[in-house]
């Protein structure tokens, strides 16, 4: 009897509605967990992607700019340290040289010798495992480095110099260097030596590069001019050392170099993260709303012996608080877990270290907000108008809602079905009852279609980032390239080539490497600026396709013409149609005239130049530096074997071969790229496709428990199990199918306003919009079969109960 | 502070009652429902006075109104027109928040379906109304609430929920939650109209009973043989109440 002093009958009634029926209280935990769910990992994964990518980057020190220049002795190093405003300096030696895979080709590696290994203080390497520092004659690989060039610790590296000797090295162990570009982007591989080992390379022991970082005081935001200006301090520095400075590269301050791929990412979760806050509340305020219609005649009651609006309703707001309660502690564990996994992806992508999952107090916040305050809050209006009613009409509610047509939507309906009159009768009722409860109605579709738009703009940005891809890759006409370490006759280049079995056309063409430098004046060609590569093909070549999106391509007769591609004019903006462009190849400034830009081929910065002006220019007329090749076979496989038959070919009669780039190979590499972000934006859809299936499942069933009492006056006017059955799954298809249509019509904008953004974070550039049918598809048969499914299961529930216990059900 | 808000926002204090005044009175009540098919007046002007410690039994054919009557006596349903007092407080004039705690102290509602709350056993059922007014202590409540089931001869099925009684022993249950907060009037819409003839005798002796003790009672049924059990009967036809001679007419 004590037990009702502390726990009086209105909260009794409270614990046994929450305890009492366990089915409902399942779904409705259900349907709020997979909001908080949701919420809690986008919310954390962001945080934790954030936390970790600024702690992994941040740890290494990374360099405000690295300056390149031919080998200097270290005390140089030592002198622009001195420099007021450079706060740490750091030299070290890159080589370039060509490795073998385990899959036996040839790729190209950047070795990086590191004076003092224990002394870094600039883009710091670290340790991972095996041996520290590397020994002579050892190397040290990059983590991301490992899985594509299938050699792990132990194993042995077979490199080739650019003097063209064979060397074996050992790999002895595993670093992890953070301020590199993952050799999944940069399709480059990269190791670590110490500076003994550069002689065994055919390379003399000095330093080529000097990484440093500006003093705080330099900085001005995210402004690259100021450490420019300090770069320039750091050029003349080296230049008084005698030595030829080539090129000064700055970083943003404060950005990953990965920036732009991190954004989209990050815009992506972001995107998510609202989207699934969204849906979180939807399905809060449906779920809420249908307990408390369940309830009204018991609110009648207690109101007949006496109960207080105020009671009634703290009753109900601590039901719904409880159920919150309960759905938070589902779900905040599984969201953080959840997010550990997010965020494992994407740092095994990134190259940085996942941190471990952790439980941000304001992910917390969050999750308590959506999972309690939300549903109050939705419960709120409800409750008090369920306690408004007067006990008459609450007592006379017996679960079947008014079938009275009122507004003109209702009469808009029933005049359409008037015209189906040869529908059977139980399915007419069924779209009835469909448009009948239009705030419920609404509510689920909501829900439906905001999962479903966003499921379809996911699969369209995808298939957006695949023809942007197709479109790109369409440039490349010929199958294989072979670049020289120097240039030789463009005729004795055909000549050599066309005798390797298995080519079928063959076309020099001139290259080289060089800087477009912002003006003519002395003073720009100190200037900061990135590298690009000068490509010289016929004029009538037909090895490439470039797609020109802004005046025209080269024409017979053109002197100084140049066509620039987008990439190109995306670091160097004053490129335009008409205006004057220097370049600077070599110690040559060439100056010409932009006549068009071309798409770019995701491959690098490239511009193109007539082939007779510029072999003219640089004063190798006649001669060329790579050679595009089309094979006979179209097989991928022959054409790798053909890239290394070439490259044997032209050793052995005397030609320095630089890089042979088989275009399949290439080609995969990019799309490798795409696919981190296909494969984040499919897991993406994935999970809204689970938030939208659960939420479904979840409403369609607290909808059909609700009309329990429903199912009985059919079962009890003679309906059979089959009838009742397809009174329900007929109203789920009509809102499955309506979701999806509105869905559909949506995702239209979405996907473009979407692909546009996700372009402009990851290509710089809007990609070639497309629109998924497939995804449209998908949904359709997604939504149709879970919204059947989601309401066949508590109707067949409903339908095995007798007359009787269903007439009584409350 | 969120309980002081509700509780400020929905304030249910009651007006003084008015003194000497009839258990019930009712002058020129009118009541309409709007429905789809147009306006329907179930009470046209009603007058009644109900006496203290009388047994009233309304009686009336099905949609006489005699339902919607007492519904205007327990402020379970407004009136669309005149004055409703009962025990001297204007019912009529109260919020739907007031009324609740007026009923709650002054009226026990006994319903044709019992209306219990099915997640509850019997005896918290009882103890439901205590609860909400606040009336008795918290320790004498369990007892309180037993003694009224034994009282109405439930007292063994104290701890079972509504679903394992049978409909006699549910209407005494109700019977009992409606003595909770012992209320000078007691209004019952059929109670007997799901019972079997024999349970419906015991829960009529029950009310018998009950005014010999001093409580003013409303019962609406349709029975002649138990409206004559009681100390008056009021007839209702067509939204009116008929004078003693109309009422011997009808009942021809």
């Amino acid at each position: 009897m004590i037990s009702y002093v502390m726990f009086p009958p209105r909260w009794r009634k409270v614990w046994a509605d929450l305890w009492g029926n366990k089915l409902r209280t399942l779904l409705v935990v259900l349907s709020i967990s997979v909001g908080v769910f949701a919420v809690g990992m986008v919310y954390s994964s962001y945080l934790m992607f954030q936390r970790d990518l600024a702690v992994s980057w941040g740890s290494a020190s990374p360099a405000s700019a690295s300056i390149y220049a031919d080998p200097f002795e270290e005390e140089l190093v030592d002198s622009v340290r001195s420099l007021r405003n450079v706060k740490e300096a750091e030299g070290r030696r890159n080589v370039d040289l060509r490795v073998r895979t385990a899959g036996g080709e040839w790729k190209q590696m950047l070795l990086t010798a590191i004076p003092d290994y224990n002394e870094q203080k600039v883009n710091i390497v670290r340790p991972q495992s095996g041996a520290w520092p590397p020994g002579d004659g050892d190397v040290l690989l990059e983590r991301s480095s490992l899985t594509a060039l299938g050699i792990n610790q132990g194993g042995t590296l077979e490199v080739e110099t650019p003097s063209g000797h064979k060397r074996s090295m050992k790999v002895t162990g595993i670093v992890y260097d953070p301020s590199q570009f993952p050799s999944l982007f940069s399709g480059r591989y990269y190791g670590y030596i110490n500076m003994d080992t550069l002689e065994k390379l055919d390379e003399e022991q000095r330093l080529d590069q000097v990484n440093f970082v500006v003093q705080p005081w330099v900085l001005q935001g995210k402004e690259t001019a100021p450490v420019e200006a300090v770069g320039r301090q750091v050029w003349s520095k080296l230049e008084q050392g005698n030595t030829t400075v080539f090129w000064l590269q700055v970083n943003k301050p404060g950005e990953h170099p990965m920036q732009a791929a991190i954004n989209a990412m990050l815009l992506l979760l972001a995107i998510l993260g609202v989207l699934s806050l969204f849906l979180g509340t939807f399905l809060l305020v449906n779920t809420v709303s249908a307990i408390l219609t369940q309830q009204v005649r018991q609110v009648g009651i207690m109101k007949a012996v006496g109960g207080r609006r105020d009671q009634i309703l703290r009753m109900y707001l601590v039901l719904v608080g409880a159920y919150g309660l309960l759905a938070l502690t589902v779900a905040a564990p599984l969201g953080a877990l959840a997010a550990g996994g997010v965020t494992g992806f994407i740092s095994g992508i990134f190259n940085f270290n996942s941190g471990g999952v952790e439980f941000p107090s304001q992910v917390l916040l969050l999750e308590a907000a959506v999972a309690v305050l939300a549903p109050l809050a939705a419960a709120l209006w409800p409750v008090w108008q369920g306690t408004g009613v007067t006990v008459r009409e609450a007592v006379s509610d017996y679960g079947i809602g008014g079938i009275e047509a009122q507004g003109r939507l209702d009469r808009w309906v029933d005049t359409g079905l008037q015209k189906l009159q040869k529908l059977p009768r139980p399915v007419l009722l069924s779209l009835r009852n469909t448009f009948r409860r239009k705030g419920r109605l609404v509510l689920t579709l909501l829900t439906l279609t905001v999962a479903g738009t966003v499921f379809m703009a996911v699969f369209s940005v995808r298939a957006s980032l695949y023809t942007t891809l197709d479109r790109a890759l369409d440039y490349f006409r010929y199958d294989i390239s072979v670049g020289f370490t120097q240039s030789y006759r463009a005729s004795r280049i055909e000549q050599e080539v066309l005798r390797v079995p298995g080519v079928k056309e063959a076309e020099a063409w001139g290259f080289t490497s060089g800087r477009v430098l912002r003006d003519e004046r002395k003073e720009s060609e100190d200037e900061a600026s990135k590298n690009v590569f000068i490509l010289a093909p016929p004029m009538d070549t037909k090895m490439i396709q470039p797609k020109i999106i802004e005046g025209r391509w080269l024409m017979p007769g053109d002197e100084s013409a140049l066509v620039v591609n987008t990439e190109v004019t995306k670091d160097n903006p004053q490129l335009k149609v008409g205006m004057p462009a220097v370049i600077k190849a070599g110690t040559r400034k060439l100056r010409c005239t932009v006549v068009g830009i071309a798409q770019s081929t995701l491959t690098g910065p490239f511009v193109y130049a007539p082939y007779e002006w510029l072999t003219g220019a640089v004063q190798e007329a006649g001669r060329a530096r790579s050679v595009q090749v089309i094979a006979q076979s179209a097989d991928p496989g022959e054409q790798s074997a053909l890239g290394r038959a070439l490259e044997e070919h032209m050793k052995n009669n005397g030609l320095r071969v630089q890089n042979v780039d088989v275009t399949w190979e290439q080609k995969q590499r990019i799309r490798s790229q795409f696919d981190i972000l296909t494969v984040f934006l499919l897991i993406m859809a994935v999970l809204l496709a689970i938030v939208g299936a659960l939420g479904l499942t979840g409403t369609m069933g607290i909808n059909v428990l609700e009309r329990t009492r429903e199912i009985g006056v059919m079962r009890a006017i003679g309906a059979s199990s089959a009838e009742i059955g397809k009174v329900f799954v007929v109203e789920a298809l009509c809102i499955g199918l309506l979701s999806w249509l509105a869905g559909a019509l949506l995702a239209l904008p979405v996907a473009a306003l979407l692909s546009h953004q996700v372009g402009v974070l990851f290509l710089q550039n809007p990609l070639a919009f497309s629109f998924s049918f497939l995804g449209v598809g998908i949904w359709l048969v997604l939504s149709v079969a879970l919204s059947v499914l989601a309401s066949l299961l508590p109707a067949w529930n409903a339908a095995r109960l007798s007359v009787r216990e269903v007439l009584s059900y409350e | 502070m969120l309980g002081r808000w509700l509780s400020a926002l929905v304030a249910g204090d009651l007006p003084e009652p008015r003194e000497g005044a009839a258990a019930v009175e009712l002058a020129a009540v009118r009541k309409v429902f709007v429905t789809g098919a147009g306006e329907f007046e179930a009470l046209k002007g009603v007058d009644l006075q109900v006496a203290h410690g009388e047994f009233a039994a309304v009686v009336g054919k099905s949609g006489s109104g005699k339902s919607t009557l007492i519904n205007m006596i327990t402020g379970i349903d407004r009136p669309t027109e005149g004055e409703v007092w009962v025990a001297g407080t204007p019912v009529h004039t109260l919020t739907e928040n007031q009324i609740a705690v007026w009923r709650g102290r002054t009226v026990g509602v006994v319903f044709q379906f019992f209306q219990l709350l099915p997640a509850l056993t019997a005896l918290e059922n009882v103890m439901l109304p205590m609860d909400f007014c606040g009336v008795y202590d918290p320790l004498e409540r369990p007892e309180r609430a037993l003694r009224l089931l034994d009282m109405v001869g439930v007292g063994d099925q104290a701890g079972k929920l509504p679903s394992n009684l049978s409909g006699g022993q549910q209407q005494r249950v109700a019977i009992a939650r409606s003595l909770a907060n012992d209320p000078p009037l007691l209004v019952a819409d059929e109670p007997t109209g799901n019972l079997d003839s024999r349970t419906a005798e015991q829960v009529i002796d029950l009310f018998c009973e009950l005014a010999r003790g001093g409580k003013t009672i409303l019962m609406v049924t349709h029975d002649n043989d138990i409206a004559r059990r009681g100390s008056r009967i009021v007839t209702v036809a067509e939204g009116r109440i008929l004078s003693g001679e109309q009422a011997e007419r009808e009942r021809i």
